[in-house]
């Protein structure tokens, strides 16, 4: 058998990440509740194992029929988003009836690119009520004229334009990222740049990144002092990934949302695995009668709200 | 006198441009097309091919256990159809099937379902693990620009590989149908009948006994009753060399006649599962035991070995697909029943041809009079010629006897039935007219009425007996026994009730 590394990645059941799953099953269950059946329930990249989608069959948020194969009324409630025509051939295999569209995600979502969304099929899919982009890649970002940008970001804002189309779909995302610092130095100074405006918007958020990064960075922050960040070391740097990507999300959603981060999990950075991050944000529908600035307050007030560590062994601090 | 001024001769040939009209449009629906492969694995001496469509058929899987083969036996294989070394080495593989495929033509059955064909295998014993993709879109454009330049071959497909490594137990074929075309697509995943409306029912993700139970029953007449997905797995399981459903005639009498077919599928160990479920032959004979019967037969001619069965139960075979006979040559199919059981007169026992189904084996000879399409035969083919005298002989002999045996039982049934009824009826409306007659002569006329039904039913008369030939015996006794008074008044009395009635 020809296996990715990837899926490897996903195959491993390490405690911490099975706590993750639960999490994600746990939302599962919630969203399932009012789930009426016009838009998927689920979006997921599953890798070849699809233990997600099988601990979703476990706790009956996809019905299974007498042959094993996905039931009829579950048929359309699930898509996984598989590359690689044998990685989806054993997603079938274990599923059969599961949709799979074979293509990375940046292809479903037509690339960073603001011109080009998705269409038919795939625009249906992309409006799922829950996305889950379980990614083992870092935040990777690229210079851009103004600034860096960030892809995986920006798949994230096309998914919020297409989900606040008519009719409108309040959403969760669940994204999971490797925390490992990746960006040049420079690119840390612009996140943290970026954490300027929010620190002086929130002190809610200030507060909380305080307790992520330590006072210190957070002072040096706030006072555009010209390398906040410099000499910190991977622990601190890892912490600025974890508060740089929701911040960098709430950049890019549409003003209507807000944005609400419901649980954020860090784990790994230890024993030879790379720290990672799992976060679950939920996308609702802004009060109409807040003014943009005060729906973003809302927003940012409520980044870092609840960060959680998973020990090695899945106990979650 | 006729002068011959030049003669001229030579030879007539064909050329390579037919092969490619003969290649295409081959197969009447998608489930053909599948059948072709899935016969291929069969081929390739695979135990189990799973087949991958659900939910929208916009990517289709068939992967199979098979022997495999490299890129050197694609090429050779495939890189010019219809010339085919799928039976050079010999007709049989390595666990003794006799192979289905001869020109190679079944592996380009994929252009008709999809544009896109990616091809990983690997064969037995070896490390080479091939990726090919081939791109039907050529076969979309005109033949004339698709002859290669300085030949008289007309391209059909592109095709692009790779070699990669595999571990040496490694073997299997697993085939990736993409781009699917639309038409094909909706047939093979879809949720309505062909004919469009609401289906009765799909047997998507059902275990052969639950199949069992749908064929079976009483409300389905036809597989088209079902979704266009379920029809078109019927239509491949009715084909490819796979078991019959556990107990598919209810009398075990039958079954037992029966076993040897159910051997020889079962001694093949081939499995296919559709979606995840196992897939058995659509043969299910729901008719009652004691309404029911079943002809087994093996015979010799002189071009052909013929073997077989034919079963007929009471009343119109449903589901309909079955009413007819299936050729099988090599174990695959020809097409699907044939309801005129290759052309058997309408007029000979029209009735009993509709409760009638069979399945015949034919050597290999009738291999010759197969059209390329895999589901007619030359009519004019001596091995033809031959299987339709041996099938007409033997549905002659299973139709006279569902008549005898199946509708002849049950007239006589119906008749006694019948006169029963009417005798109970008349006894009553006796009883009725009798009250008003003296005691004695009640009970006179009620006696003698019992002997002389008594005498006509052990004379058999009674079947024949219709309401007015009762009353005429009727008549008759109370002549007999009552006086002219007592006579009049039970006549009157019994012919008011009658009518009454």
């Amino acid at each position: 058998m020809v296996t990715r590394p990837v899926d490897e990645a996903m195959a491993e059941d390490r405690p911490a990440k099975a706590a993750v799953r639960q999490r994600w099953v746990d939302c599962l269950i919630e969203l399932d509740a009012r789930w009426e059946g016009r838009e998927p329930l689920y979006l997921t990249l599953p890798g070849a194992e699809g233990r997600d989608v099988a601990l979703a069959v476990q706790h009956g948020v996809i019905a299974l029929n007498e042959a094993g194969s996905i039931a009829e009324e579950s048929l359309h409630k699930v898509v996984a988003v598989e590359r690689g025509q044998e990685a989806a051939l054993q997603l079938r295999r274990r599923f059969p009836g599961l949709k799979i569209l074979d293509q990375p995600i940046q292809s479903l979502v037509r690339g960073e690119g603001l011109t080009s969304y998705p269409e038919a099929e795939h625009r249906v899919w992309c409006r799922a009520l829950v996305v889950n982009l379980d990614l083992s890649a870092r935040l990777e970002g690229e210079a851009r004229a103004g600034g860096i940008s960030f892809p995986v970001v920006s798949w994230i804002g096309k998914l919020a334009v297409l989900h606040a189309q008519e009719p409108i779909v309040p959403w969760t995302l669940l994204l999971t990222m490797n925390a490992e610092p990746s960006l040049a130095h420079e690119g840390l100074r612009d996140i943290g740049t970026l954490f300027r405006e929010n620190i002086s918007l929130s002190p809610a958020f200030r507060e909380r990144l305080a307790d992520l990064v330590g006072p210190t960075a957070v002072e040096g922050l706030s006072t555009e002092a010209t390398d906040p960040l410099g000499g910190s070391d991977d622990q601190t740097l890892r912490s600025v990934v974890v508060a740089a990507i929701p911040k960098l999300i709430a950049g890019v959603v549409p003003e209507g949302w807000v944005m609400r981060s419901e649980w954020c999990l860090r784990y790994g950075g230890e024993s030879g695995h790379a720290g990672m991050i799992a976060y679950r944000f939920d996308f609702t529908l802004a009060d109409g009668n807040l003014a943009p600035v005060e729906r973003y307050k809302h927003t940012v007030d409520d980044l870092l709200r609840s960060v959680e560590r998973i020990e090695e062994d899945g106990t979650v601090l | 006198m006729t002068v011959i001024s030049e003669e001229f001769s030579g030879e007539i040939t064909v050329a390579s441009t037919i092969v490619d009209y003969l290649s295409s449009g081959l197969y009447e629906n998608p489930a053909a097309c599948l059948k072709e492969l899935v016969n291929n694995s069969y081929d390739a001496d695979a135990e189990l091919v799973r087949v991958f469509v659900k939910p929208d058929a916009d990517a289709i899987v068939i992967e199979d256990d098979g022997d495999g083969f490299t890129a050197a036996e694609f090429r050779a294989h495939f890189s010019r159809i219809a010339r085919s070394t799928k039976r050079d080495d010999s007709d049989v593989t390595a666990k003794g099937r006799k192979k289905i495929g001869k020109i190679g033509i079944g592996f380009i059955a994929a252009n008709e379902i999809c544009d896109l064909l990616e091809v990983h295998s690997t064969r037995r014993g070896s490390t080479e693990l091939m990726k090919v993709v081939i791109d039907f879109a050529v076969m979309r454009e005109p033949a004339e620009a698709r002859r290669a330049s300085g030949s008289e071959d007309v391209k059909k497909a592109d095709y692009r590989g790779t070699i990669d490594e595999v571990g040496e137990a490694e073997h299997f074929t697993r085939l990736f149908l993409t781009r699917v075309r639309g038409r094909a697509a909706e047939v093979l995943a879809g949720a309505k009948p062909k004919s469009g409306g609401s289906a009765a029912g799909s047997l998507y993700g059902l275990n052969p006994a639950s199949v069992k139970e749908v064929l079976a029953g009483p409300g389905l007449s036809s597989w088209s009753e079902l979704d266009a997905y379920s029809e078109t797995r019927l239509q491949i399981a009715a084909n490819v060399p796979i078991d019959y459903h556990d107990g598919f005639v209810r009398s075990k009498r039958h079954l037992a006649k029966l076993a040897p077919f159910v051997e020889r599928t079962k001694a093949l160990g081939f499995r296919v599962e559709y979606d995840g479920a196992e897939v058995r032959k659509p043969v299910v004979f729901s008719g009652a035991p004691s309404d029911s019967i079943v002809s087994v037969f093996d015979r010799e001619g002189e071009h052909i070995q013929v073997s077989g069965y034919f079963f007929a139960e009471h009343g119109t075979l449903r589901p309909t697909e079955l009413n007819g006979v299936l050729i099988r040559i090599r174990e695959a199919a020809v097409g699907s029943w044939d309801p005129t059981f290759l052309g058997f007169p309408r007029q000979i026992n029209t009735l009993f041809q509709r409760w009638t189904s069979g399945e015949v084996w034919v050597s290999d000879e009738l291999e010759e009079a197969m059209n390329i399409d895999r589901r007619t035969l030359r009519e004019t083919h001596p091995a033809y010629v031959e299987l339709q005298r041996i099938v007409h002989s033997e549905v002659r002999d299973i139709t006279d006897r569902a008549r005898r045996e199946l509708y002849g039982a049950h007239a006589e049934e119906r008749r006694r039935d019948k006169a029963s009824q009417q005798s109970d009826l008349l006894r009553e409306a006796i009883s009725d007219a009798a009250v008003g007659l003296p005691k004695a002569a009640g009970s006179r006329v009620e006696r003698t009425l019992d002997e002389a039904l008594a005498h006509a039913r052990s004379n058999e008369l009674v079947k024949r007996f219709t309401v007015g030939a009762l009353f005429e015996l009727i008549v008759d006794v109370a002549e007999e026994v009552l006086d002219p008074l007592d006579r009049e008044r039970f006549l009157s009395a019994l012919m008011a009730r009658v009518f009454k009635r």
